[in-house]
């Protein structure tokens, strides 16, 4: 059996738009190939109260990757004495990935935050930092096409907190569940202007 | 006596040399115990990438006990040959006399003055020109750092164009990095702190010129003045070179807190005029202004001699 760097862990992150606010949901499975390690490992985080970025892929460059972003932006934070916008905080990740143009973090991140005016803004890149805007939802992972279906056929424009988090929620447990590499449950966080609300799926835990 | 024993050594280094010629500074150590450092050797002839030193050791090290390895790092000297100190060095009284210095180079340099307006920023200087031959379009005195932020400087003028320079290639990459434009405050603080990595380096002089800084971002209109010693301030309003003195009395008693642009921009003018030798004309003052559209901008002599002509 050859394998595959990008399915050693098993991931599943998505992140949907609606209605001033966004979602971003991730599964919690750590597997190594076969074998699952943990089901509760942390793939989405906060860099700030308006911008979250979830990673999937290798889990060592996910939390290494992590630490280094966090690293960048409180640097940022205490130099000019605000938080990142999100499209900034994207094209900081973008050039931070490509900085390893031949040695690269194998990990495919999603951005997801609050812009000016209160506008979502999410976008995911490639693991050498291709980005990729959307308007709607962006999903990454060993369960990304399974996502991409369900996203399409469930997603709707507009959508308030709650129809939100119901969508990517049923969204991600139908896609993780098609998807041997990543489940037991889901980790959902919807933003809004005021509040932000973290939530644990129960799945099929497996 | 115990005899030295002298070794002969090969290693291998890999340094880029600047313009030391003919020596290489040497640092041994074995176990991590410095034996030697900053002893300075003439560069061997080098045999395929390696060179040859001799290096005299204390024999008390030949222990047979002791175990380990010597190792010989070769580092180039940095900067000029003899110059790897600071030349700005502190005074018994605890100023640094460089700066100062520098300081009175500026204070001999043309007459420049600043306004922050509560719609823009307004910057200005004399164009004094050593003679009537030379051509004055070719010659610019106040420079765009970025589309959003313009200086301008008293002192000595290629010092200018070198601090301009860097100031343009940090703007160009926060912008690459971040896609976002540099924020005023984040700009003049990288070329505060270039000037004052040339009060504490080795073999270079500090910086002749003070700058003033006019931006406009989304904290609205900023003026800031850079010093040769790398602080900077931010000003309302503020003036910089031979009449400095009379400047700032007359900005003090003329500033307002609401001026608009255009009120700050007929007070330069006769800020200007106050320490001004000779005619005043659009052909030996520079003003740039940047205002609400967030784009700066020199104006043209023809402008200028409309504002001159509004102010008589």
């Amino acid at each position: 059996m050859a394998m595959q760097i990008f399915e050693y862990n098993g991931s599943a992150v998505v992140a949907m738009v609606g209605k001033n606010c966004f979602a971003i949901a991730s599964d919690r499975r750590l597997g190594v190939q076969l074998q699952t390690i943990a089901t509760d490992f942390q793939r989405i985080s906060k860099i700030h109260d308006r911008v979250f970025i979830g990673l999937s892929g290798l889990a060592t460059d996910v939390q290494t990757l992590y630490q280094r972003l966090v690293f960048r932006h409180k640097l940022y934070q205490l130099r000019e004495e605000r938080d990142m916008k999100p499209e900034t905080f994207a094209s900081l990740v973008s050039a931070i990935l490509y900085e390893k143009r031949f040695g690269p973090y194998l990990c495919q991140p999603v951005i997801a935050g609050l812009g000016e005016d209160d506008k979502p803004f999410i976008c995911t890149m490639d693991s050498i930092g291709a980005k990729e805007l959307a308007k709607d939802f962006v999903v990454s992972g060993t369960a990304s096409e399974s996502l991409y279906g369900a996203c399409e056929a469930m997603y709707k424009p507009d959508m308030e907190a709650e129809e939100l988090f119901e969508t990517i929620s049923q969204a991600l447990l139908s896609s993780v569940d098609r998807d041997c590499l990543s489940g037991w449950g889901g980790h959902v966080y919807v933003v809004t202007p005021t509040e932000i609300k973290e939530r644990i799926l129960k799945g099929r835990m497996d | 006596m115990e005899s030295d024993h002298v070794m002969m050594m090969r290693t291998t280094a890999t340094f880029r040399t600047r313009s030391c010629d003919d020596c290489v500074r040497v640092r041994a150590s074995l176990r991590r115990e410095l034996l030697c450092a900053n002893s300075f050797y003439k560069k061997s002839k080098a045999v395929n990438f390696h060179y040859f030193l001799r290096l005299s050791l204390p024999s008390s090290l030949f222990d047979p006990y002791i175990e380990g390895f010597f190792e010989v790092s070769l580092r180039c000297a940095m900067g000029d040959s003899q110059y790897s100190f600071s030349l700005t060095t502190f005074s018994p009284s605890g100023k640094l006399v460089q700066i100062e210095h520098a300081l009175t180079a500026v204070g001999s340099g043309q007459t420049s003055l600043g306004i922050k307006a509560s719609n823009g920023v307004v910057i200005a200087t004399e164009k004094k020109l050593p003679s009537i031959l030379v051509d004055e379009a070719s010659v610019q005195k106040i420079q765009h750092l970025t589309p959003n932020i313009g200086v301008v400087y008293s002192g000595m003028g290629p010092d200018f164009r070198v601090l301009v320079r860097k100031s343009r290639k940090q703007a160009e990459q926060y912008n690459r990095l971040y896609k976002e434009p540099i924020p005023v405050t984040q700009l003049v603080r990288e070329t505060a702190t270039v000037m004052q990595e040339f009060t504490q380096s080795g073999g270079v002089r500090p910086f002749g010129v003070s700058l003033l800084v006019a931006g406009y971002d989304d904290k609205g209109p900023q003026l800031y003045q850079v010093d040769p010693s790398g602080s900077y301030f931010s000003w309302k309003a503020s003036a910089m070179g031979k009449n400095v003195s009379n400047a700032k009395t007359f900005l003090e008693k003329r500033y307002t807190e609401d001026m608009e642009l255009d009120d700050a921009i007929h007070t330069a003018i006769l800020t200007l005029k106050e320490g001004f030798e000779g005619e005043i004309s659009s052909k030996n003052i520079e003003i740039g202004k940047i205002g609400a559209d967030k784009v700066f901008r020199v104006l043209t002599p023809a402008e200028i001699d409309d504002y001159l002509a509004e102010v008589e």
